[in-house]
């Protein structure tokens, strides 16, 4: 299989999480378009450490995987968080950092 | 552990003993916050006693590594001049703690600030590290903002951000100059900054920017604004300290880093021995310029504290006038004024506070006749008063008069006009003290207005007597001082040309260079 | 405690050439001024418990022993060989730095020692005096303790060996003079008097501090005298070497502090206002002692003085000048101490003049008689106030010499020594003056000086006709004039024995005990005499009686025929220049336009300017970078996909131009 294809797919995920984190929003999904994101990135480290012959970026992708779990840990409590506080998960209902 | 670190370390074991104390026991933290601040000026007399005042230089080093990688050291040293210095704020921190000793609302913070504060200063007047020094130099400025900010008056807010907006500004500019030291030398070592030579261009620009730096917090005319503001709004302690300590950290730094880093850019800069730009004196000009605009502005304002505010703005141009003169007398006397500022200035203060308690008002048409409802604070009021304006036999002509006898040896028209300040510092003390204190006792206040307490006598006779004392003895103060500007002068290439004695100018131009005792 | 003495200036100039320990009263002489300090002390602090009469015994004791010690001192000095009469004896530093070195030391010639009489002597009759007249006030101790605080300046002030001594005890006089001119300080006019007394004497104050200046750069020393022969009074002529110019300006200098304490034009229109005071304290202060500082500071600088004649005769015009101006202005006063205040203002004159024209020792003298004969007036004055329950108003008198004898025999004394009619103190003295100012070429200043003395002798005949002679124009009924108690009246009549015969006893001669007492001890001014005068001495003389006679019998012809009616209430001398005089020229009025009013606004003014041009540039850059953040906040939407769009278009942009950069 020809290696461009695993950098399409990683696009398309990316494109995916990109669009899903503009248009949506639920808190939830925005955050899961996030999750796709960053396993696209993690896909083209991989895909390109392949490609060269290099383990650095199965090492980055490590990290990534590490970040993003860290991550979900914060996040989901703020998503919580807000939950109980405003009783909603639309983004676009706290507002206070407005200018 | 050196008996420099001991002193400056006392303060911060106090303020960390203390916010281990219940906020309710006020009694408990006040007597703690003294006791920590009483140790501090015992240890910073152990400091004098063990101080040779027959040489130059710097005594009592204590050096510890602290960032290796950037040769930043815990370096602390004392000379002279911070000698002087650091026994001003030791001997004025336990005043102020006293002085305040009735303050109820939120005590526990109120003097653990004052112990941080006091720690910040003697950082900065002890280090020998630029790193050390800028970072002291920061800290310094948070416990003064709060104290500003917490316990002022009204318009407490705005003038606690005015004044930490103006330090903050020439704080960045001293950084920016640090950092390029540092990348020269390769070294925040304060000796290897001294050594190290730099080129002339490159001096004029390190010097412009520490002299923002230190002249915010001097303040030199036209960025003394902050000033009256600060005074006005903080609480009678913070004015103390302020006036008393924080306003000579401004000409410290000039001594300190200014001359011996950068000393052709001094001469350049005080004198005007350079080309253009540099051609004019500005250093004196402005020096000048502030002596008497600070009187004379001092002399319309209506509010007693605010006028003792710009006072400090005339009488530090007489410091800044001194140590630019870059002459042993004048440059020495400098110094000595600074303690003699930091003395009746703070007293002042004290005395103004008194009055605040007991009417809560300053304003000079609120009160009248006050000289026989209360004879001991009138007394008190002006004796200090006339140390403030210069009365010889007093403190401040002892400091006063070498200024403006050295200067006019370097610059006539500097030494002339500002002996004028003299005239508008009577003028305006005066007036105001007859104002608040001659004339008929008028109105239920000032009838009412109960004379001074114990306590409150008990806080200002230290003062009063270091005033007197140091007004018809001054010598032993001028002997710490004298050895320490001589090297620095020497450092800037000046020392020798006016330690010229009697034989030595007698028959000859009085600006002949002639050798050193 | 180092000390030695110095040989006079007669004795050619090498000064030093011995050193001697100062034994006896002269190495004690500091105490002459510590104790009055210590009584000062004592009294501050703890006057209220000693209350009255003891507080005021406290400080007459200080006052009395530091007479008795300058009373020792003279008589030692007068024990020594003429050219031996010069001790310095220092006492602890004062101030050195860099090349300035200043000690506290104490300067004891005969100059001194005259001034040491004058002052603790006059000082002890008032302390005396005061015992009396301030019986009942509220404030007695503080009042004596600032007599003493007083004394202890002046006698700095004289004993001081530098002119940074003698300035600390000037500035220290200036001080005193202010607490006691404001002592009844609830009235507002007192209080402003005595801070208007202060701030001129400031002015005057800033000249003195640039003489020293100036003289530090010539000599690189303040003190007079040195061992090592290099004081500014010790051959000031070969630092100079003919440098006229410094010479000039060092005098002048040093004139504009000596104008402002001796209240000489243009500095004088603080000493009618200090008035205000207790009338004992107008008699020691604003007669007697410390307005003669300037003089006294002219005859000791008067080696420099006499190194360019300019600065000598700026002097002389000056003293004469204010000698004309004030006698003038006395003849159109009403109040019994102005009437004084302008004499003496008027009198001070006459010694400028005397010390201008070279005659250092004859202007000396003359502030002693002076001392003695316009203490004794003002101190009759207060007898009469005390008498009248503080009337003032001449015009309000009258009759009074059979109410109070002593106050009226006395002050008649007193009148006919200020006139200069012989043989009373005045007129030696005024006669001195004059024959050395025509002597030594000054035939202007002679000139303008008989006229003075014509009117000196005519407002002093008014004084003295209008307050005791005549009818009784006073309100019997509600005062009851009575001669003071004896604590008044002694000094009073001390004064008047000295008044009387002080003069003849001194200097009978021109060149009598005193002249010689002095002369080794002040400037030489013998070469400015000139030969061959138009007018010998006898001649001098008798034009110096005529002019007294003339004023006296002047007055006496205008006034003598009036009094005898109690209704005489206006001055029969009328006019525009009576107006003038008795408005006194307008000077208040125009220093008050100059410097109250133009000083005000310039004032009012730079505050202005620092609170709206100063601090509005910097409030001004505050409000710049709000309005700027009013615009650049509404990047902040608060949408979360704002940002993310934001963050997108960052990334592109980025990467395109990576791309392009690539390529």
């Amino acid at each position: 299989m020809p290696i461009g294809y695993y950098y399409a797919v990683a696009a398309i995920l990316f494109c995916t999480g990109l669009t899903g984190v503009m248009l949506r929003r639920n808190a939830i999904v925005l955050f899961m378009c996030v999750e796709l994101m960053l396993n696209s990135v993690n896909l083209t480290l991989v895909t390109a450490a392949r490609q060269w012959g290099n383990a650095d970026g199965h090492v980055f992708a490590f990290f990534v995987i590490v970040v993003a779990a860290a991550e979900v840990v914060v996040g989901l409590a703020l998503i919580v968080n807000i939950f109980f506080r405003r009783g909603t998960l639309d983004v676009d209902a706290p507002t206070l950092l407005r200018g | 552990m050196g008996i420099l670190t001991l002193v400056l370390v006392l303060p911060l074991v106090g303020a960390v003993a203390i916010t281990l104390l219940d906020p309710q026991d006020t009694r408990s933290i006040r007597v703690g916050a003294l006791v920590a601040s009483l140790a501090t000026f015992v240890a910073s007399l152990v400091v004098l006693a063990r101080f040779d005042t027959t040489v130059g230089g710097f005594q009592l080093q204590e050096q510890m590594a602290w960032i290796p990688t950037v040769d930043a050291s815990y370096h602390v040293g004392v000379d002279g001049i911070s000698l002087v210095l650091l026994l001003l704020t030791t001997f004025l921190t336990p005043i102020v703690l006293i002085g305040d000793w009735d303050r109820a609302d939120r005590v526990k913070g109120y003097v653990t600030s004052f112990l941080v504060l006091e720690a910040a200063v003697i950082g900065v007047f002890l280090s020998m590290d630029l790193l050390l020094f800028y970072v002291w130099w920061e800290v310094m400025l948070v416990p003064m903002y709060l104290i500003i900010g917490i316990w002022g008056g009204d318009n407490r807010r705005y003038a606690a951000v005015k004044f930490f907006l103006y330090t903050l500004l020439g704080g960045l500019l001293m950084l920016v100059a640090v950092l390029y030291v540092f990348s020269q030398t390769g070294s925040f070592s304060y000796q290897a900054a001294v050594e190290h030579g730099f080129g002339v261009t490159e001096q004029l620009w390190l010097f412009g920017a520490l002299l923002v730096a230190f002249a915010v917090k001097v303040p030199i005319f036209p960025v003394h604004t902050w000033l009256p503001d600060a005074h006005t709004e903080a609480p009678t302690g913070g004015s103390v300290i302020l006036a008393g300590v924080l306003l000579k950290m401004g000409a410290f730094g000039f001594l300190r880093y200014s001359l011996p880093i950068m000393p052709d850019a001094t001469q350049q800069y005080a004198l005007g021995t350079g080309e253009g730009f540099f051609s004019v004196p500005w250093l004196l000009i402005l020096a000048v310029v502030g002596i008497l605009y600070g009187a004379v502005v001092a002399l319309v304002q209506k509010d007693i504290k605010r006028l003792v505010a710009y006072s400090s703005v005339s009488h530090m141009g007489f410091v800044v006038l001194g140590v630019f003169a870059l002459n042993v007398t004048a440059t020495s006397a400098g110094v000595v004024q600074m303690i003699n500022h930091g003395l009746s200035t703070g007293a002042l203060f004290l005395l103004v506070g008194f009055i605040y308690e007991r009417r809560h008002t300053r304003q000079i048409a609120a009160f009248g006749g006050l000289a026989k409802q209360t004879p001991i604070y009138a007394g008190l009021f002006l004796v200090v008063a006339l140390s403030s304006l210069a009365l010889p036999g007093l403190n401040g002509f002892t400091g006063e008069f070498p200024i403006l006898l050295g200067t006019f040896q370097v610059a006539r028209w500097a030494g002339v006009l500002g002996a004028f300040g003299a005239v508008l510092a009577a003028l305006y003390l005066l007036w105001a003290y007859q104002r608040m204190f001659h004339g008929p006792l008028e109105g239920a206040d000032n009838e009412n207005t109960s004379d001074l307490r114990w306590r409150e006598i008990g806080v200002m006779v230290p003062l009063v007597v270091a005033i007197v004392a140091i007004g018809i003895y001054p010598k032993p103060l001028y002997d710490i001082v004298e050895p320490a500007v001589q090297t620095v002068l020497e450092q800037v290439g000046v020392g020798q040309v006016e330690a010229a004695d009697a034989d030595g100018i007698r028959g000859t131009s009085p600006t002949t260079v002639t050798s050193q005792e | 405690m180092n000390s030695l003495l110095l040989a006079a200036e007669g004795g050619g100039h090498q000064a030093a050439t011995s050193v001697l320990e100062a034994t006896g009263a002269v190495g004690a002489a500091w105490l002459i001024a510590a104790l009055p300090l210590l009584g000062f002390a004592i009294l501050i602090l703890a006057g209220r418990r000693f209350g009255e009469p003891a507080a005021g015994w406290i400080a007459n004791l200080f006052s009395w022993a530091a007479f008795a010690l300058s009373v020792a001192v003279l008589l030692q000095l007068i024990g020594q060989p003429a050219a031996e009469r010069r001790y310095v004896v220092d006492l602890f530093e004062f101030i050195a730095v860099g090349g300035l070195d200043v000690s506290w030391a104490i300067l004891v010639d005969p100059l001194t020692a005259t001034m040491l009489l004058v002052v603790t002597g006059v000082g002890s009759l008032v302390h005396l005096y005061s015992l009396g007249y301030m019986h009942g006030d509220q404030g007695f101790a503080r009042y004596f303790a600032y007599l003493n605080l007083f004394l202890f300046s002046m006698l700095v002030l004289v004993l001081g060996s530098s002119l940074l001594t003698l300035f600390v005890g000037w500035e220290l006089v200036g001080l005193s003079s202010y607490l006691l001119i404001g002592f009844w300080f609830e009235q507002r006019e007192y209080a402003t008097a005595a801070k208007k007394a202060f701030i001129t004497n400031r002015v005057g104050d800033v000249s003195f501090m640039v003489g020293m200046f100036l003289v530090f750069a010539t000599f690189g020393t303040l003190d007079f005298f040195t061992t090592d022969g290099h004081g500014i009074l010790q051959d000031p002529g070969s630092v100079l070497e003919g440098d006229g110019a410094t010479a000039l300006a060092i005098g002048l200098l040093l004139l504009g502090g000596a104008v402002a304490k001796s209240a000489q034009i243009p500095l004088y229109v603080w000493l009618p206002d200090a008035m205000a005071g207790p009338t004992p304290v107008s008699a020691l202060i604003h007669a007697a002692t410390m307005v003669t500082a300037g003089v006294y500071l002219i005859a000791r600088t008067g080696s420099i003085y006499v190194l360019s004649l300019d600065a000598m005769t700026v002097v002389a015009w000056i003293g004469a000048a204010t000698a004309v101006v004030a006698a003038l202005i006395a003849i159109r006063q009403d109040d019994i101490k102005k009437i004084l205040a302008y004499s003496t203002v008027s009198q001070l004159g006459y010694m400028f003049v005397g010390v201008g024209v070279g005659a250092f020792s004859e202007g000396m003298f003359h502030l002693v008689t002076h001392a003695f004969f316009k203490g004794l007036l003002f101190l009759a004055a207060g007898s009469v106030m005390h008498a009248l329950a503080n009337a003032t108003d001449v015009w309000r008198m009258g009759g009074l010499r059979h109410h109070m004898p002593v106050t009226y025999a006395t002050s008649a004394v007193a009148w006919l020594a200020i006139s200069g009619v012989p043989p009373f103190a005045g007129f030696f003295s005024k006669d001195q003056i004059l024959t050395t100012a025509y002597e030594h070429g000054f035939t202007a200043i002679w000139i303008v000086g008989v006229l003075v003395a014509v009117l000196t002798a005519f407002y002093m005949s008014r004084w003295f006709f209008l307050v005791f002679l005549g009818e009784e124009r006073f309100d019997p009924k509600t005062v009851e004039p009575h001669e003071s108690p004896a604590t008044m009246t002694v000094p009073l009549l001390v004064l008047g024995v000295l008044s009387a015969t002080g003069g003849a006893a001194l200097n009978f001669t021109h060149h009598g005990q005193f002249f010689l007492w002095l002369e080794p001890y002040v400037a030489d001014a013998s070469f400015l005499e000139v030969e061959g005068l138009a007018l010998g001495e006898p001649a001098l003389i008798g034009i110096s009686v005529a002019a007294a006679a003339v004023g006296i019998v002047a007055a006496a012809a205008l006034y003598l025929p009036r009094i005898r009616y109690a209704d005489f209430q206006r001055d029969p001398i009328r006019g525009p220049l009576a107006e003038l005089m008795e408005r006194k020229f307008f000077v208040d009025e125009l220093y008050g336009a100059i410097f109250v009013k133009a000083g005000g606004a310039l004032s009012s003014g730079l505050a202005w300017f620092d609170r709206r041009v100063i601090d509005g540039a910097v409030n001004g850059a505050g409000v710049a970078t709000t309005v700027a953040a009013s615009y650049v906040r509404r990047l902040q939407t608060g949408y979360l996909r704002s940002y993310v769009a934001g963050v997108v278009v960052g990334a592109v942009a980025l990467m395109a131009a990576f791309l392009v950069q690539v390529r």
